[in-house]
């Protein structure tokens, strides 16, 4: 015999459905403070910050890629640094750049910046011109920098210009009997001292 | 005793355990490791790789903080080398790798084949083809690498070997960084742009050799044998980055400064301003940037993936600078310092134009970029400090409205709009811009009833709340201001104008708003006036002037029963005047008094009598023009 719902036993049912809802509350809550849970950073100051937020996963097979590669190269480069195989695709010529060409007034200096690709050896002139002066003349010698070769880097006093105002810098380089140059795009305002 | 469940504490469990199966599901699924926002490599910035900042928190991470790191990555290091290796051998001769043949006619022959081994046979084929002493077991992964720093004695040959004095890899690291003032997390992130070697599960002596790829030319002359080792190439490149930032007109690439960044191999590149100096210490370390086939190819950080390649016929793919940044996102967050809930603050946010400008957080923080940011995000916005040279707050909000309008006095939202929209809608927030106070609200021009400064001086509640706030004053002024009657304009004194005009009163009554209201829309352009002082109400009836006799405020300050029943009616005051107050002989003016005029002239009282009516219309039509006076 089916038994019938008695008022006493509905209000259990409501009862119990109320308890159910306040769990699930209770559960959903406690789930969103844990999701939320503040990153503990080790020396970020201003709080949400994705600094220091180390990744302590393990490593993953992309990330040995290009050493596998390197690996099972016959002639492996030396570091992963810029292309798996560099010497590939070398360039067959030299080629020579300013990496940077500007007036530090701060210090008084112009500063010319350099690199060389395609050569180790050879002599640099750095050439200044203005029309109606004199040149300014610098000299140097390829050298290895940290990791590339380069001219060094020329800081020329504001005093070693015989004229304020517009200067045009130009590096040539001579290696082997062959030469390459660059002129900075820009003229150099050299103010005076 | 057997213990008896009913049906409602079955349900009662039921439903508690339906229950924490739900909170149990909803917590799996709410709380998995959720990584910052990937970048893409449209992200990357040739200008501005890292913040000086980042690059210089020499204390992101202690020595064991280290370690645990180091250990997470190598969960299984290969160290016997006994991993299959696939590669192309030919048994005949030992070539290891695919070997090239012609035979007589030019035709390209083979004969190594395709093999497994073990990686430490395949390393033992590479070093007997090569003539090296690289590759061979076993193999000392990172995390296990220890080494004296004054001997170079190491265990990469006999792992598990003691050696005196030796330190961790780790250790040397964390050493490194603090002795540099140099973030280890660079040094790690630079061990595997270089070398792959915080990842490598089997690597070769010769990463270490060449661990930060110190003094390794990319144009294949090698690594310089002086530089060679773990410690010597960890210290070298931190003394290296030191220097530069240290010194940076030394390099060939400075900060702050236009300069000249190629790809490679090939001889192309694109002209850079460098933002800062760490940027320019990675690339006096590393020349060069990525192209745009790189960028392009390049996966969103974090990628299982990796850091991505570009496509082989790239002839300008190079990787260094790109992958330092990618592993430096990857694994250790952002490498702008100055990020905050999402925002990067560089835009308005120079630590060292802060610090210079600022001489009480230089002291309290000692100098320190970080600490600097931590009072800009907490204090200084919202005490409108200038974080950078770009971006003024006063500026910016004195010049444009509608952010104050949105804004309101809340300075550290300026900051925010200008760097989320401001900068790219093309607006500005240098040189110097007055506050022009707003005076539109709703659609409504307020200039002819209200000014801010008026405003804030006629009303001393108002002056502090709002003395910096137009848009909250005219607010004040509109929803509040109006209707309590709050003088906001030299030339607008409501009280005055609903005093002047009885058509107006009539309308209106005590609706104040609405004075305000007519005079803007009407009252200005009929030539009404809402100046000078209390008038006394309308002093006409039935076109005759008795203002020479009558005014309301005496009338009502000598009649109290007036005042009680018409209060601000003038119009009936008037009214009650001339229709008895007269007859009664009321004084309405201190300038008349009806009893004193009829005493002080005979001729009159002849005329006139007892009809005191008579002498009040007397002294308006004749008495006054004649010189007499009823004071």
């Amino acid at each position: 015999m089916q038994r019938k719902k008695t008022p006493h036993s509905k209000r259990k049912l409501v009862l119990l459905a109320l308890l159910v809802l306040f769990l699930l509350g209770t559960g959903i809550f406690t789930a969103t403070k844990l999701h939320h849970k503040p990153r503990t950073d080790q020396t970020a100051v201003a709080s949400d910050r994705p600094v220091n937020s180390v990744d302590y996963s393990p490593s993953k097979p992309s990330d040995n890629a290009a050493n596998e590669n390197r690996k099972s190269s016959t002639n492996a480069s030396p570091t992963l640094d810029s292309t798996s195989n560099p010497s590939s695709d070398s360039p067959v010529s030299f080629s020579v750049n300013i990496t940077n060409a500007s007036a530090l007034n701060d210090s008084s200096l112009v500063h010319v910046g350099t690199l060389v690709k395609g050569t180790t050896d050879g002599s640099c002139t750095l050439t200044a011109t203005q029309a109606g002066q004199s040149n300014v003349t610098k000299t140097s010698s390829i050298r290895q920098d940290v990791n590339y070769y380069d001219c060094g880097v020329f800081n020329i006093p504001f005093s070693d210009f015989p004229h304020t105002g517009n200067w045009t810098i130009t590096l040539t380089v001579t290696s082997n009997g062959k030469q390459a140059s660059n002129t900075w795009p820009d003229p150099i305002n050299v103010p005076s001292n | 005793m057997k213990t008896i469940i009913n049906r409602s504490t079955r349900l009662l469990r039921l439903s508690i355990l339906a229950s924490a199966a739900v909170v149990v599901t909803a917590t799996s699924l709410l709380v998995p490791f959720q990584p910052a926002a990937a970048l893409n490599g449209t992200d990357f910035s040739a200008g501005h790789i890292i913040d000086d900042a980042i690059f210089t928190n020499s204390n992101a991470m202690s020595a064991q903080d280290i370690q645990n790191f180091l250990n997470a990555k190598q969960p299984s290091c290969d160290t016997s080398g006994s991993v299959t290796a696939s590669y192309w051998w030919d048994s005949s001769n030992g070539y290891v790798g695919r070997y090239r043949e012609t035979d007589g006619n030019g035709n390209l022959t083979y004969t190594d084949s395709y093999v497994s081994t073990s990686r430490a046979i395949y390393g033992q084929r590479y070093d007997t083809y090569r003539n090296t002493t690289i590759a061979a077991a076993p193999y000392v992964c990172i995390n296990s690498y220890v080494e004296n720093p004054t001997t170079h004695a190491n265990n990469l040959q006999n792992p598990g070997a003691t050696i005196s004095g030796g330190l961790s890899a780790a250790q040397i690291i964390y050493n490194t960084a603090q002795t540099y003032h140099i973030n280890p997390q660079v040094i790690l992130t630079t061990l595997q742009k270089e070398q792959g070697l915080i990842t490598d599960d089997w690597p070769w002596t010769n990463e270490y050799s060449a661990a930060m790829g110190y003094a390794c030319p990319d144009d294949g002359t090698g690594c310089h044998s002086k530089y060679a080792g773990f410690f010597t190439q960890v210290d070298a490149a931190a003394w290296q980055f030191r220097h530069d930032l240290n010194s940076p007109s030394t390099g060939n690439y400075i900060p702050g400064q236009n300069n000249y960044i190629g790809y490679y191999p090939c001889s192309n590149g694109t002209t850079v301003y460098i933002q800062n100096a760490a940027t320019a210490v990675l690339y006096n370390y590393t020349p060069y940037q990525p192209d745009p086939t790189v960028i392009q190819y390049t996966n969103p950080t974090g990628s299982s993936n990796g850091p991505g390649a570009a496509p082989s016929s790239d002839g300008c793919a190079t990787y260094g600078n790109r992958n330092f940044w990618w592993y430096f996102n990857t694994w250790f967050g952002s490498t702008y310092a100055f990020i905050y809930k999402g925002v990067n603050y560089s835009n308005v946010f120079d630590p060292v134009y802060y610090l210079n400008n600022n001489p009480d957080v230089q002291q309290a923080t000692g100098g320190d970029q970080l600490g600097a940011f931590d009072h800009f995000i907490n204090h200084g916005m919202s005490e409108g400090r200038q974080g950078s040279a770009n971006f003024n707050v006063t500026t910016y909000r004195n010049r444009y409205p509608d952010l104050r309008w949105v804004f309101g006095t809340s300075l550290p939202d300026y900051y925010r709009h200008f760097i989320t929209n401001g900068q790219a809608e093309g607006r500005y927030a240098t040189g110097t811009a007055t506050l022009q106070p707003v005076t539109t609200y709703g659609g409504i021009n307020y200039t002819n009833v209200y000014d801010f400064p008026t405003y804030l001086a006629n009303n001393s509640d108002l002056s502090s709340k709002y003395s910096n706030d137009d848009t909250g004053a005219l607010v004040h002024f509109v929803n509040y201001g109006m209707n309590e009657g709050r003088q906001a304009n030299a030339n607008f004194s409501v009280q005055s104008y609903r005093a002047r005009y009885y058509d107006l009163r009539r309308v209106f009554g005590d609706n104040l708003k609405a004075y305000y209201m007519h005079f803007i829309t009407n009252g200005k352009a009929e030539s009404r006036v809402a100046t000078g002082s209390y008038v006394g109400g309308t002093t006409v009836y039935k076109n005759v002037d008795y203002s020479a006799v009558y005014n309301l405020n005496d009338y009502e300050a000598y009649n109290s029963d007036i005042q009680k029943t018409y209060g601000l009616d003038d119009q009936g005051a008037l009214q009650h005047f001339v229709n008895y107050g007269m007859n009664e002989g009321r004084q309405a003016s201190t300038a008349f008094n009806v009893y004193t005029y009829k005493s002080r002239y005979p001729d009159l009282q002849a005329a006139f009598g007892n009809n005191l009516k008579a002498y009040y219309m007397h002294f308006i039509t004749n008495g006054k023009a004649e010189g007499r006076s009823g004071a």
